[in-house]
């Protein structure tokens, strides 16, 4: 950040903010100080000076010069600090030390008068008297405490007035700079992730601050967009891997037909672009599910009603191959979501239990309601699924080994893992022992109304 | 018959018209939806192919000004794989099909096919192909006076073929009808139910009387009967 940007920082512009008010809280504070701890004890000084004057002037009315010395010698009440002083002529004093400078102020005065211990010249506030042509007499008290308090208090507030501002014009810069280089850190990232270098991260620092937690979570969302795009990519990768075989045939036979027309060939050519269209058609139909604007339709099904259509439909086929098909269905399921896909995932299900089981094997399916989820098996007495290739059957294309050779786009899983995550469930693939288990876990199952 | 043919892309709308006309329609082609609404207020046709997405009036507005003005001429929706809810919006706006591209020709002409059949159809209580015969009330068939068994589907698989007899029936739509579940089925577990079927009704030593229409679907006896 350079300085001249400082006005647009959100931090300097807090600091300056504080600044401000930091130092309105101190003129304030010194404010309450002074009115405290002198202008009151000033004027409470000014009032007894003043009395104490009156009592004066009437003890020497009453009883003469001696009682006003009396009056005058008297001690002081313990922790104050009286000046008293009795002028004859020539203004010499008599009693007490002669002031060597009067500033009248309304009814006292201020005076300045010698230090008794000879350090300087102190202040009082009294009331002067005069008794008569050549007599004199003045009372107060000593405010030299009360000056210097009020100079201590003054000096504060000339120092704050250079300190605080000072200071905290360098704790607002340094707190933009240290702010504004962990936002830098976060920009720069995310300028660098613009550009296309999804494998940039934002720092953490491991404290565990604000910004920590702000770069934990952008790092955790970068890491699922670098996720997504790296499986987007590997999925063109692979679509362009299969569809170039087929299109490499069909540009063969169509090559060959133009030389010499042949019905197989014609026949060969349109099985290759039924091939493409059906891999196109089950991509994009993948790809519209993830997708899922809208989410799943709310459609209210009966999910033993759906099992037994499925069962139904596949149950020729099954019987074709020697495989047996049972089903245990129980009433009063019920299931809100999309039919058409739902059917299509439990067929792709027992198409892969069909596909897979060999001669005189058995496939299962259930359905059951579990902590308000409804799980649906498919169980079959195939081969199964190694644990090591189960979490892989589900991208698309995979096949896995020994699968190449049977009948099938490596598509059918990948839709039914599409078609659970669309209703908010799952797709979990288990040992049958033997063979697999294929167990479908969706959202919420309500109650039938 | 006259087929309309509402579709913006030149290329698409020369295939459908060449597949059409080898299916012995008519066709007359517009590229708008306002073109659309006065070719079909001037005159009669017997199916509309409607493409879901059109320069200026889209594909829906389309359907439901015609159906808002009375007319029930089938309509067939085109859509580019777009939505999930496509389908249910267009039949819910009237469309009495949909298809959604790319589509094989053979699949189009199909469901056309059996839109304008449907629309000239009257109740019957029994259908008859040859010495085929389905009591619908009854729900008895027989194949020259020998009775045949069927399961609940099997006989609305064959009522299904012989309502398009002649005509060809696509994998799509007979899951479609006799299933109910809209989907690409994409594999041949179909076949094994017509392959049932077959063995009920058909004669040994004979021709099925349901053809196999290689890359489309099936027919009952289209040169036969």
């Amino acid at each position: 950040m350079r300085l001249g940007q400082l006005h647009r920082s959100l931090t300097f512009r807090l600091a300056l903010l504080y600044l401000v008010l930091f130092t309105a809280s101190v003129a304030l504070l010194l404010g309450v100080a002074w009115v405290g701890g002198v202008a009151r004890p000033l004027a409470a000084v000014e009032r007894q000076a003043a009395a104490e004057g009156d009592a004066a002037a009437k003890t020497y009315r009453q009883g003469g010069l001696p009682a006003l010395v009396a009056f005058l010698k008297a001690p002081a009440p313990p922790g104050s600090e009286p000046f008293r002083a009795l002028l004859g002529p020539g203004r010499r004093a008599l009693i007490g030390a002669a002031p060597t400078r009067v500033e009248p102020a309304g009814a006292v005065a201020r005076i300045e008068f010698p230090d008794p211990d000879g350090s300087g010249p102190r202040d009082a506030v009294v009331s002067i008297r005069r008794l008569g042509p050549d007599l004199t007499v003045i009372v107060g008290h000593d405010v030299e405490r009360l000056e210097e308090r009020a100079d201590l208090i003054e000096a504060a507030l000339g120092w704050s007035a250079v300190i605080a501002p000072t200071l905290g014009l360098l704790v607002g810069l340094a707190m933009s700079l240290a702010v504004s280089r962990r936002i830098e850190a976060v920009t720069s990232t995310a300028r660098a992730v613009m550009a296309g270098d999804l494998s940039r991260r934002v720092e953490v620092r491991g404290t565990g601050d604000d910004f920590d937690q702000l770069a934990e979570t952008l790092n955790l969302m970068l890491a699922r967009i670098d996720g997504l795009v790296q499986s987007v990519r590997s999925v063109s990768d692979h679509v362009a891997h299969e569809l170039r075989t087929p299109l490499t045939r069909l540009r063969a036979e169509l090559e060959i037909l133009g030389r010499e027309p042949s019905p197989a060939r014609v026949e060969r050519a349109l099985e290759e672009a039924e091939r493409l269209q059906s891999i196109f058609d089950a991509l994009l139909r993948i790809a519209r599910i993830e997708a899922g604007r809208h989410g799943a339709a709310q459609d209210a099904l009966d999910p033993a009603a759906l099992l037994s259509d499925a069962v139904d439909f596949y149950l020729p086929e099954a019987e074709a191959k020697g495989v047996s098909i049972e089903a245990d269905l129980p009433a009063g399921l019920a299931l809100r979501g999309d039919r058409d896909l739902l059917f299509q995932a439990v067929c792709n299900l027992l198409d892969n239990a069909v596909k897979h089981t060999p001669p005189g094997g058995r496939i299962r399916v259930e359905a059951r309601e579990d902590a308000g989820r409804l799980h649906i098996a498919v169980a079959d007495t195939g081969p199964g699924v190694a644990p090591e290739h189960r979490a892989r059957v589900v991208e698309r294309f995979y096949r896995a080994p020994g699968d190449e050779e049977k009948p099938g786009l490596g598509l059918g899983l990948p839709l039914v893992s599409a078609v659970a995550a669309l209703h908010g469930g799952t797709l979990e693939l288990q040992s049958a022992e033997p063979g697999l288990r294929a167990v479908l876990r969706l959202g919420r199952s309500k109650p039938r109304v | 018959m006259r087929v309309l043919v509402v579709e913006d892309d030149p290329g698409v709308a020369e295939h459908v018209e060449r597949g059409l006309g080898e299916a012995g329609f008519a066709t007359c082609r517009v590229g708008d939806g306002a073109a659309a609404l006065e070719r079909l207020d001037a005159g009669a046709y017997s199916a509309v192919v409607l493409d879901r997405m059109l320069p200026g009036l889209d594909g829906l507005k389309v359907l439901q000004t015609l159906r808002a003005r009375g007319d029930r001429t089938p309509v067939l929706i085109l859509s580019a794989l777009g939505e999930l809810d496509d389908r249910v919006e267009g039949l819910k706006l009237g469309g009495d099909d949909y298809l959604a591209k790319p589509f094989a020709i053979s699949e189009l002409t199909a469901r056309v096919q059996a839109l304008t059949r449907r629309a000239t159809e009257t109740e019957r209580t029994r259908l008859v192909f040859g010495d085929l015969e389905m009591d619908l009330v009854t729900r008895e068939v027989r194949r020259g006076g020998r009775r045949a068994d069927l399961t609940v589907r099997e006989f609305r698989l064959l009522e299904f073929l012989m309502r398009n007899a002649g005509a060809t029936v696509t994998r799509a739509m007979i899951l479609e009808t006799v299933w109910g579940y809209s989907f690409d089925p994409q594999t041949n577990i179909i076949d094994q139910h017509v392959r049932r079927l077959r063995q009920k009704i058909d004669r040994d030593g004979e021709r099925s009387l349901i053809q196999t229409v290689r890359g489309a679907g099936y027919a009952l006896g289209a040169d036969g009967g």
